[in-house]
């Protein structure tokens, strides 16, 4: 069976109902996240213009048929690789992070360095760390911040994921946006 | 605070973004009821919100990019140390890196002399069409003889490791000469006077370089112009 032809599957049986479906799906997009960085990086310029949603995009028009392609299919994968977009780049955020001059730490070259500081990496993990406590009080609302922050996904996808009407996913949206700006800002200044 | 409790701070939340603001102090005290934790839950959120929520607006792109630069680092530091031995040569030092593979000084140890070692990326030797390509247009270059052109002694796999061993010009590029050494016209006419006469051999014999640039030109300490790279310079894409 071609990756093509499983991920379609799944995504249908994800549509009716069957919640097992998810768990075959993300390894399968994950892989194919991590190999189209590779990819990404024997270019000739890496990393500039970059953008996490046209990478999830590409991995879309990659790995599911042509024919197939339903807008609730598409929704439910965008849905999928947000969430395997978060873990790649939290993953990598938190190695950076800790990552020590010296240290016996792989080195890091002045580009990536550039591109990615240890404020920045920090501030991402404490992003991701201030979303899992928002995940305790209202699953939904950290969800349509891991769907529209790292998947890129329009109101209309989110709500079409999460099976909410739009108006919902905004209230979400708004709601946790305020809620996770006040958890990462400093005591006091809010 | 359960997640109960937040979901009617949610509706409060937005509840009072529907007042006037002048009007929100007296909404507050009604809806907290006394309850002065609400009120201050909502107060201070009410704060936030007048605030952009600027992480949020900004997406992790830079993020992912510096994450992928690091995977390309990642392949990099895989470099094969001194003394590394590949079949019968054995690694000296890194003389250089790029898309197609890394290039090594090392020494064959059956004949005692330096060559140049580049060793395809794993990528690469585990596509066996591109290998056949790969093999093929190398092949031909190999028989190209010419004094202008770096030789290809052979091409070769040892445990997995696909490389294929040049010439190795103990000299300058002729970006160097250009730019650094600030060589006289005349000079670097003669240079490429003899590329010149390197590619009519190769064109001759259906080859063409396909990187042909200043970096890929070694001038040897004899003055004399060589053309590095013939035959392995297929985009791997």
């Amino acid at each position: 069976m071609s990756d093509a032809h499983s991920v379609t599957q799944l995504l249908e049986q994800w549509n009716h109902g069957d919640r097992e479906a998810l768990d075959k799906l993300m390894p399968l997009i994950y892989e194919e996240l991590r190999k189209m960085a590779k990819r990404y990086m024997s270019g000739q310029n890496p990393g500039h213009t970059l953008q996490t949603t046209a990478l999830i995009h590409e991995a879309y028009l990659r790995m599911v048929k042509q024919k197939e392609k339903h807008f609730e299919n598409r929704a439910h994968f965008f849905g999928v690789a947000a969430q395997a977009m978060r873990h790649i780049l939290v993953d990598y955020a938190r190695a950076r992070q800790t990552a020590r001059r010296g240290g016996g730490a792989r080195p890091i070259s002045l580009e990536e360095a550039a591109l990615v500081t240890q404020e920045r990496a920090a501030e991402l993990v404490a992003f991701d760390d201030a979303l899992k406590e928002l995940e305790k009080l209202s699953k939904r609302q950290s969800r349509v911040v891991e769907l529209r922050y790292f998947g890129g996904l329009s109101v209309e996808e989110t709500a079409t994921v999460l099976e909410v009407s739009p108006d919902t996913v905004m209230r979400d949206w708004s709601m946790a946006k305020t809620w996770l700006h006040r958890a990462l800002s400093p005591a006091g200044e809010v | 605070m359960t997640p109960q409790q937040y979901e009617r701070l949610t509706e409060l939340f937005h509840a009072v973004l529907e007042i006037a603001p002048d009007q929100r102090a007296a909404f507050l005290d009604q809806v907290s009821d006394g309850d002065a934790g609400l009120r201050r839950e909502l107060e201070s959120l009410l704060a936030a919100h007048e605030q952009r929520a600027a992480y949020t607006e900004k997406p992790p792109d830079d993020i992912a990019a510096g994450m992928f630069l690091a995977q390309h680092d990642i392949g990099a530091a895989a470099s094969l140390p001194p003394n590394t031995r590949i079949d019968r040569y054995e690694i000296r030092s890194l003389l250089g890196k790029g898309g197609m593979g890394e290039v090594y000084l090392a020494e064959d140890l059956r004949l005692h002399r330096k060559v140049a070692l580049k060793i395809l990326p794993a990528e690469v030797a585990a596509d066996r069409d591109r290998m056949r390509r790969f093999e093929q247009e190398a092949t031909a270059a190999a028989a190209l003889n010419h004094p202008h052109i770096a030789h290809i002694y052979e091409i070769g796999e040892s445990e997995g490791i696909h490389f294929i061993a040049m010439e190795h010009i103990d000299g300058d590029t002729l970006r160097d000469k250009i730019h650094r050494d600030k060589a006289p016209l005349q000079k670097l006419l003669k240079y490429l006077t003899q590329v010149a006469e390197g590619l009519t051999k190769a064109h001759a014999a259906g080859i063409v370089h396909r990187d042909l640039k200043p970096d890929n030109i070694m001038i040897t300490r004899d003055d004399y112009a060589k053309i590095l790279d013939f035959g392995s310079n297929r985009r791997w894409h």
